[in-house]
């Protein structure tokens, strides 16, 4: 193959596969990272995205497993999402307990009672049966470019773009999401406005739970199609960090998610086009930028003024 | 202080009955489930020597957490930072240095003890001289610790071929031995663990160093205009707390595994926030509060046998338990948070 071809072969198909990876992996953590979003701009530290994403993907697979229709299942996953969201809330705003170290307990709450129910329901340890997943799209197989680039995806992508424009569109232009932001950034004037300001952090924090569960059954069903202990594995702090990169504002959070998702997938592509170069290694990459960002970026780590005080 | 522990049975308490609940709806008995915990770990000398070598690892995470919590700062990063303290410990361990004796496990500890503190002070330098938040640094470079650490012990330093762990360490790394009954024995390292947290206490309470931590972590703006060096403090304090988690590390590489794998921790680093709050973040009672939590982890495996409920059921104990304090703790955060 000379050089022509190789070049084509990169820009027609390498490209745009790689990119495609990158966004199926980016899609659970823009998830989480939205849910962080609503939670953290009112002024309320989500540490437990992780614990809210890992029971979303069980209570998918669960639901879906249980009644055989997926759609059933992501209710359900979003659902018990939003009920660790109002553990959360209940803990942080009307018990006023140390927001991280609450968050931390949900995480590893909902480690706990995902691998119980997992027994209970599915009498499984380790990983559940299979279940029906959210159907896929696929199309445009003969056209070379834009088959890779946007195919297959499923139904659970076309309603996180939703999601994404109307997190941004509520967020900027509307009440509600003024109201939210003022919230994070100094209550008592919020409050002095005659605004509820713990309707909005519960709203929020609920909000966000729903959208991390969402996030975890992207991962357990529409990603693959079972349940495995511990599956989030790190991604609700990832999708943490995304949103705190991308300044606490959604849109930059997309990209900071899908820059992270395309360099995990350049990573794996990479071993297999050159063996030598260790795939592990290159997990690394995506963390350590993220960090250098951070830290070359100081003014982007400008967080909501009241975040984490009550 | 009547006030202040009283907290500590609500919260066990209420952690235990919801857990309970939770099993009965289930099926499985609350009382069973009580009875193998404490049987499996306080009733026998076996279990006993389980209970306290995992609550050597869980004092020193533990102090990993308190000791920067008292200068207002979150290190979530300890399980990184045991997860390289193990590995610079196994290395150093495998290498052969029979001919120093007792001052090739010396060397192993202090690679523990530095590797860890490098982790912690890569946090406190992103925290003080480029404003990363701690809890977003320490859990970034969790990550990095975890996966360089995974690609390291299957690649590099792989014993053989995707075995995933390290060489074995030579004997003159082992740590001694303290108590020994049967099968089962706990290191030395027991003690050192008690040690250092008494041991901290005292640097807290009766030292330079340790009222500047506690100045820092009550009022930072005060303590900057009283001429206390606010960030130097915090980068010590992280560096400090990574030193605990690293020599934990080491104590595990040393004293139990005696070879390193990336899974080896089981998430007792993170166990370290539940043993710190659980102790008020007072270094010395994480000791009662690290027996706690060992008491949970070490009979995992009998609940799994004999109950036959998933060993996860821990975890929901665990978490309710953390949550519990973060709500009953609140006064102590306000104070600290001004």
């Amino acid at each position: 193959m000379d050089l022509y071809t190789l070049l084509i072969s990169i820009c027609l198909h390498e490209c745009p596969a790689l990119l495609h990876a990158g966004a199926l992996k980016a899609a659970p953590l823009l998830w989480a990272s939205l849910g962080g979003a609503y939670s953290e701009r009112s002024g309320v530290i989500n540490i437990g995205l992780e614990g809210m994403m890992l029971i979303g993907a069980f209570a998918a697979v669960a639901g879906s497993g249980l009644t055989g229709n997926p759609w059933i299942g992501l209710f359900v996953g979003a659902a018990a999402g939003g009920l660790f969201g109002l553990i959360h809330a209940l803990a942080a705003l009307q018990w006023k307990a140390n927001q991280i170290v609450s968050g931390m307990g949900i995480n590893i709450f909902a480690l706990g009672i995902t691998g119980f129910l997992l027994y209970r329901i599915f009498e499984a340890r380790g990983n559940s049966p299979e279940v029906t997943k959210i159907p896929a799209v696929h199309g445009w197989e003969d056209v070379p470019f834009l088959s890779d680039l946007f195919f297959p995806f499923s139904l659970l992508h076309i309603l996180l773009l939703f999601a994404l424009c109307f997190t941004i569109f509520i967020f900027y232009r509307t009440a509600f999401g003024l109201r939210l932001r003022a919230c994070g950034e100094d209550p008592e004037v919020v409050k002095a406005a005659g605004v509820n300001v713990s309707f909005y952090r519960y709203a929020a924090v609920v909000i966000s739970g729903i959208l991390a569960g969402i996030g975890g059954a992207q991962l357990s069903l529409s990603d693959v199609s079972q349940f495995s202990v511990g599956m989030t594995n790190g991604r609700g702090f990832v999708a943490l960090a995304a949103l705190i990169c991308g300044g606490w504002r959604p849109g930059r959070a997309a990209w900071v998610c899908l820059f992270l998702g395309t360099a995990e997938a350049l990573g794996e592509r990479l071993t297999a086009v050159f063996p030598l170069i260790p795939s592990r290694a290159c997990q690394v990459l995506p963390f350590v930028f993220a960090l250098l960002v951070l830290a070359y970026k100081r003014e982007l780590a400008q967080q909501p003024r009241a975040l984490g005080k009550l | 202080m009547g006030k202040r522990i009283a907290f500590i049975p609500i919260s066990l308490f209420t952690a235990f009955a919801v857990t309970g609940i939770f099993l009965w709806i289930n099926g499985f008995s609350p009382i069973a489930f009580i009875r193998i915990l404490f049987t499996s770990s306080w009733g026998s000398a076996t279990g006993i020597l389980l209970v306290l070598t995992k609550s050597a690892l869980l004092i020193l995470t533990g102090l990993a957490v308190a000791i920067p919590f008292r200068a207002g700062l979150f290190n979530i990063g300890g399980e990184g930072q045991m997860i390289l303290g193990a590995l610079a410990a196994a290395l150093i361990g495998a290498l052969p240095l029979q001919c120093i004796g007792v001052f090739h496990l010396l060397l192993c500890i202090i690679a523990g003890i530095l590797c860890g503190s490098l982790w912690g002070a890569l946090a406190g330098f992103l925290k003080v001289q480029r404003g990363v938040h701690e809890v977003i640094g320490t859990i970034m470079l969790n990550f990095i610790a975890f996966k360089a650490v995974n690609e390291l012990t299957f690649g590099a330093f792989s014993a053989d071929a995707g075995s995933g762990r390290t060489s074995f360490i030579h004997e003159s790394a082992y740590m001694p031995v303290l108590i020994t009954h049967g099968a089962a024995d706990t290191s030395i390292g027991v003690l050192i663990s008690f040690i250092l947290a008494v041991g901290l206490s005292i640097v807290l309470y009766r030292t330079w160093f340790g009222f500047e931590i506690r100045a820092v972590g009550e009022n930072p703006t005060a303590s900057r205009n009283a001429g206390i060096a606010v960030g130097w403090t915090q980068f010590w304090t992280l560096t400090l707390g990574g030193a605990c988690a690293g020599l934990a590390g080491a104590i595990e590489t040393t004293g139990v595994n005696h070879t390193f794998y990336a899974r080896f921790t089981g998430g007792l680093g993170f166990d370290g926030i539940a043993v710190a709050f659980l102790g008020l973040c007072e270094p010395w009672a994480t000791i009662p509060a690290a027996l706690t939590i060992a008491t949970l982890r070490a009979s995992d495996r009998a609940l799994q046998l004999d109950l036959g409920a998933p060993k996860e059921i821990v975890f929901m104990v665990e978490g309710i338990l953390i949550i519990c304090i973060a709500i009953f703790t609140r006064r102590r955060n306000e104070r600290n948070s001004e």
